[in-house]
């Protein structure tokens, strides 16, 4: 029984890891308020609902984090430099951020994102679907995504797990985005 | 549905869409490694089994429980002083528990704006939720243990489960030790903070 068990986790965790690493990211369909300064900032028209693929960005770096993970809040003054970092790159907006709240609510997230001053959009996931279209990925996961369009959004770069040098993986993501 | 995380609870996998855990921590510092592969997966679980009395109105049930720092904490002290809420969780070590508190302490300031004081019970002992607090990177409210008698301040709340553990339950105590409001939440999921954050708002 416990043979059966180890070999179904590591099976989950081949399958798991395959769908993600050099796959391709599926295009939310999102419905969600945004503000109008997250509009502009992912150059969307639409108000209400959007894809991934709809925003004006060539790559979009995406957070799967959740308000109650203590690693996520422990990272989230990192992401915020990471947002300004690649803000000073210029590069026409080449890279946006978004954050995507595993099983927390619209009032979760908004906290989050008062608390830490997130300054990039974040998105509530309160019925963990977009979660568990991704997996299931332990938090925080970070995905980089090259968007040529809808549902054509290659995962260039993925990482799941707290962060641990922050300047190495800013590089790392930089660089997948042919940028440094 | 609401669910956890995690890919260290893959074999409950097997039995269901069940799991509600600690997010996995695939790297990081020493005790989230500690809380992402000491979480027991407890599998999918009856989503209450305990019938409270309690309803709004009626005077909240006193008690006396130590902390984990060694305090006597006592509900009846606040009286005159500060609203109280009750955060029951029913095991350390349990997925959905393991992140529903660290999410809490983000959050302090939404209960100390509204002179209102967060207590988290929980029936382990002492020992036990001092290792599980650690584990969690440590938690700035009481963790109080209802320990032993075992249950006694849960059972008096009409919250104890037939297998010793308690729901995830949610009192909200006004200054008079009034209860004002309560959750008693599905156990396999996480309350919405916004829920409580109201309730206390809501409080004169």
């Amino acid at each position: 029984m416990r043979k059966s068990i180890l070999a179904a986790t590591a099976l989950f965790l081949i399958l798991s890891q395959s769908a993600l690493a050099g796959g391709t990211f599926p295009d939310f369909s999102i419905r969600t308020n945004l503000e109008e300064s997250d509009r502009t900032y992912l150059g969307l028209t639409e108000t209400e609902q959007f894809r991934l693929s709809d925003t004006a960005a060539e790559y979009l770096l995406i957070e799967v984090f959740s308000m109650y993970c203590p690693l996520c809040q422990k990272d989230a003054p990192t992401v915020n430099v990471w947002f300004e970092e690649i803000a000073a790159e210029g590069n026409n907006g080449k890279i946006k951020l978004i954050g995507i709240g595993a099983g927390n609510t619209p009032f979760e997230v908004e906290f989050f994102r008062k608390k830490f001053n997130v300054p990039f959009p974040l998105i509530p996931d309160e019925d963990y679907s977009m979660h568990k279209a991704l997996g299931n990925v332990g938090t925080p996961y970070f995905v980089l995504v090259k968007n040529s369009g809808p549902d054509n959004l290659e995962i260039m770069y993925a990482r799941e797990g707290a962060v641990d040098n922050e300047a190495t993986m800013l590089r790392d993501i930089l660089s997948k985005a042919g940028i440094r | 549905m609401k669910r956890c995380i995690l890919l260290f609870c893959a074999p409950l996998l097997l039995c269901a869409p069940l799991l509600l855990c600690a997010p996995l921590l695939l790297s990081g510092p020493a005790w989230a490694h500690t809380l992402a592969e000491s979480v027991y997966p407890v599998g999918m679980l009856k989503p209450t089994d305990s019938q409270t009395s309690l309803k709004p109105g009626d005077m909240a049930p006193d008690f006396t429980l130590s902390s984990i720092k060694g305090e006597k904490v006592t509900l009846s002290q606040y009286r005159g002083k500060s609203n109280v809420v009750l955060s029951f969780v029913p095991a350390a070590w349990t997925p959905v528990c393991s992140d529903q508190w660290p999410g809490y302490n983000l959050a302090l300031e939404l209960f100390s704006q509204n002179d209102t004081v967060l207590l988290g019970i929980s029936v382990d002992n002492i020992p036990s939720l001092h290792a599980w607090t650690n584990a969690m990177g440590g938690l700035d409210f009481p963790i109080l243990s209802d320990f032993w008698p075992h249950g006694r301040v849960a059972d008096n709340y009409g919250i104890l489960r037939t297998d010793g553990t308690a729901e995830r339950a949610l009192f909200l105590i006004d200054k008079k030790g009034i209860v004002r409001w309560l959750l008693v939440n599905d156990i396999n999921q996480r309350p919405d903070l916004g829920a409580l954050v109201n309730a206390v708002k809501s409080l004169e």
